[in-house]
């Protein structure tokens, strides 16, 4: 058998292609194209089940969905080769907690603005988000509060004529 | 061509001495709202169009102009930044600008923008002056037909652009197009993939999907860092840098010449703008690079290809908006509604009832251009401290102006949802290589490629094969299949030769 075909032949060893190393390592692009697909499947199933639309409105997702299957099994495949033969950037991801906190802090500050308005999240957001990060001279740090909440009011409110919803009762 | 008569009496209505101020001022403004994340030109010339009310025609004209040139200008300096386009069509200046700014060279970046922004202004202009009729007759030749085939051209031509594995950039580029045509269906009038959100019956608001696709990741990116341009390459608060980039971008005059007629040309095709023809020029520059040049790692030819060709787009636009009154965006109908409001009628009469005052206009672009170099310069000086700014204090800030400038986009929360959401897409896009571009241009395109296949079915539903008898649409097609062919044969050919391709 020629070298070429033999690695070939290697890399398609199934047993070892799903071991539980290749698979964590495969898993990110799988997930999502998986998740990407189960959307455009779900999108197109809506709209051709609706009796109210028409051909038109399915000419171009149709054949574009049916388009991403291919392509995105070509990824799920490539993901696995790629990681069978250790090919896959180790990079850091969410596993910092820098970054878990501040997207645990933006996750609450958009929960809590439909209920608090800009300035009752966002400056205990501002505050409490520049602490935990790091940023300890507490002094800047209110001027920085107060600078962004004069923004919000005279620059938004009063200067661009933006109708901010800037305290809880300023919601509807 | 011209009429060196009305010329003239253009020129003697632009003689007095608030037209400066109010150019200025509106620049200024426009700068600002250019600047922070969200806040879209269109905004800025909603807020001024009603201090236009008492104001003679081309005083207001210009002053609408000035905002709309600021913001362009300003967008492109938060993109190179903070890797945050303030507008769309200063994606591609993030390729090469930011990369230089995190290298401690954001000054000379900033001055290559600018100088690049005020020359494809200029230029755009300068061509509107003299070519605005055979313009506009260019312009009417594209019809449904030919929007599509320009519209697939420009998707294959820049739908793999920077992606490192082909795949994965097609399947992003494809989700893209998909989210694009959520909305309501332009034959039905029935919402489609909306999921009961009635805001997403007027289709996703592109740009904030744009600057969450960008800002957001970008934000959890740099929080490691201590600043965004740190140890070695930490930024000196430099004038003299500022301005030999600003010089940089003339000597590199052949990109900039390119990029002013890609922004022109594309700039006159309605819906087309800004965007597409920054990204092509980029595009066509990184092709064109010779071997020491390194486009995607701090490259000022990229700066200026794309800088150049997005403001360049200015005069393209204005061009189709006063010959045919067609706007080709939120922006330009904005300004649509200030001629309006001054009993103007964008279209063939125009010129021949108000000429003095368009030919005021143009001129008065023009010089709004040479402005822009001393207001914008003056601006960059001091934003560029950002990038030393620690981001433990940087990145909570930004995060609040994301929130209010998308809320602010229409008033309404769900927008703030959905800048937000789209970082966290552009998260797992960038951390699994599924190139964040590709899924823009896909955003970009994706509601327009839908629109005109709906109307060429119907139109060509009797004689599909009819649409190749039409010379442009048929040239794009051509073209379009050429480009693929020859992806698909350098592929094979690297394949061949055991060079590294991914796919």
């Amino acid at each position: 058998m020629r070298p070429g075909l033999t690695r070939a032949a290697e890399s398609c060893d199934l047993p070892s292609m799903f071991t539980f190393a290749t698979l964590k390592k495969a898993a990110g692009p799988s997930l999502v194209v998986v998740a990407g697909l189960l959307w455009a499947v779900f999108y197109l199933g809506s709209v051709a089940d609706n009796p109210r639309h028409d051909e038109n409105a399915l000419v171009l997702i149709r054949p574009l969905t049916w388009l991403m299957v291919p392509f995105g099994l070509i990824v799920i495949a490539q993901a696995f080769w790629n990681a069978r033969r250790g090919k896959v950037d180790e990079r850091h991801g969410l596993d910092e907690w820098r970054r878990l906190s501040y997207l645990g802090g933006a996750a609450l500050f958009l929960a809590a603005l439909p209920w608090l308005g800009f300035l009752g999240t966002g400056l205990p957001f501002l505050l409490i988000m520049a602490w935990v990060l790091g940023f300890r001279r507490p002094l800047p740090l209110l001027s920085v509060a107060v600078g962004v909440g004069l923004l919000f009011w005279a620059g938004f409110n009063i200067g661009l004529d933006v109708d901010l919803p800037l305290l809880p009762w300023a919601i509807q | 061509m011209i009429d060196v008569g009305q010329l003239s009496d253009g020129v003697g209505l632009l003689l007095n001495w608030y037209m400066p101020l109010v150019i200025l001022a509106g620049m200024t403004l426009g700068l600002m709202i250019g600047v922070i994340p969200g806040m879209t030109a269109a905004l800025g010339l909603a807020i001024v169009l009603p201090l236009t009310f008492q104001m003679d025609a081309l005083t207001a004209l210009i002053l609408m102009t000035s905002v709309y040139t600021g913001s362009l200008t300003g967008g492109g300096i938060l993109a190179i930044l903070i890797n945050t386009p303030g507008t769309p069509g200063a994606v591609a200046t993030t390729f090469d600008g930011y990369p230089m700014a995190q290298t401690g060279r954001a000054n000379e970046a900033l001055g290559l923008q600018i100088a690049a922004s005020a020359f494809g202004g200029a230029a755009s202009y300068l061509v509107l002056l003299f070519f605005i009729q055979p313009m506009t007759k260019f312009a009417l030749q594209f019809q449904s037909a030919e929007m599509l085939a320009l519209t697939l051209f420009v998707l294959v031509v820049v739908g793999v652009l920077k992606g490192k594995y082909l795949f994965r950039s097609l399947f992003a580029g494809g989700i893209g197009l998909l989210l694009a045509t959520v909305g309501t269906v332009i034959t039905t009038g029935e919402p489609r993939g909306t999921m009961g959100f009635g805001e997403l019956e007027d289709r996703l608001p592109i740009v904030l999907c744009v600057i969450g696709l960008f800002a957001v990741p970008e934000l959890i990116q740099i929080l490691p860092r201590r600043a965004i341009s740190e140890g070695e390459a930490r930024i000196r608060h430099s004038a003299s840098e500022l301005w030999q980039g600003f010089r940089g971008a003339f000597r590199r005059w052949p990109t900039l010449l390119r990029g002013s007629g890609i922004g022109v040309a594309i700039g006159i095709l309605p819906a087309a703008g800004a965007t597409l023809a920054s990204i092509l020029s980029y595009t066509l520059a990184s092709r064109l690079a010779k071997h020491d040049e390194r486009f995607g790692e701090g490259e000022p030819k990229g700066v200026v290809a794309a800088e150049s060709a997005n403001n360049a787009s200015e005069g393209g636009a204005m061009a189709i908006l006063l010959a045919l009154g067609i706007p080709g965006s939120a922006s330009t109908a904005v300004i649509l509604g200030g001629f309006m409001l001054h009993g103007l009628v964008p279209g063939t009469g125009l010129f021949r009832d108000n000429g003095p005052l368009i030919y005021g206009l143009i001129l008065g672009n023009i010089f709004q251009m040479f402005l822009l170099v001393g207001v914008a310069l003056a601006v960059a000086y001091f934003v560029a401290r950002i990038v030393t700014v620690p981001t433990t204090i940087l990145v909570p800030v930004l995060t609040l102006l994301l929130a209010v400038g998308a809320y602010s986009f229409r008033g309404q929360l769900f927008d703030v949802y959905v800048v937000f959401a789209f970082g966290i897409i552009g998260w797992f896009c960038r951390r699994y290589d599924f190139t964040p571009l590709s899924l823009m241009i896909g955003l970009f395109l994706g509601s327009q490629l839908d629109q005109e296949m709906i109307r060429v079915s119907i139109l060509y539903s009797f004689e599909p094969l009819s649409i190749f008898e039409r010379p442009i649409a048929a040239s794009f097609f051509a073209l379009t299949a050429m480009l693929i062919f020859c992806r698909v044969v350098t592929l094979f050919r690297r394949k061949k030769r055991g060079a590294p391709e991914h796919v």
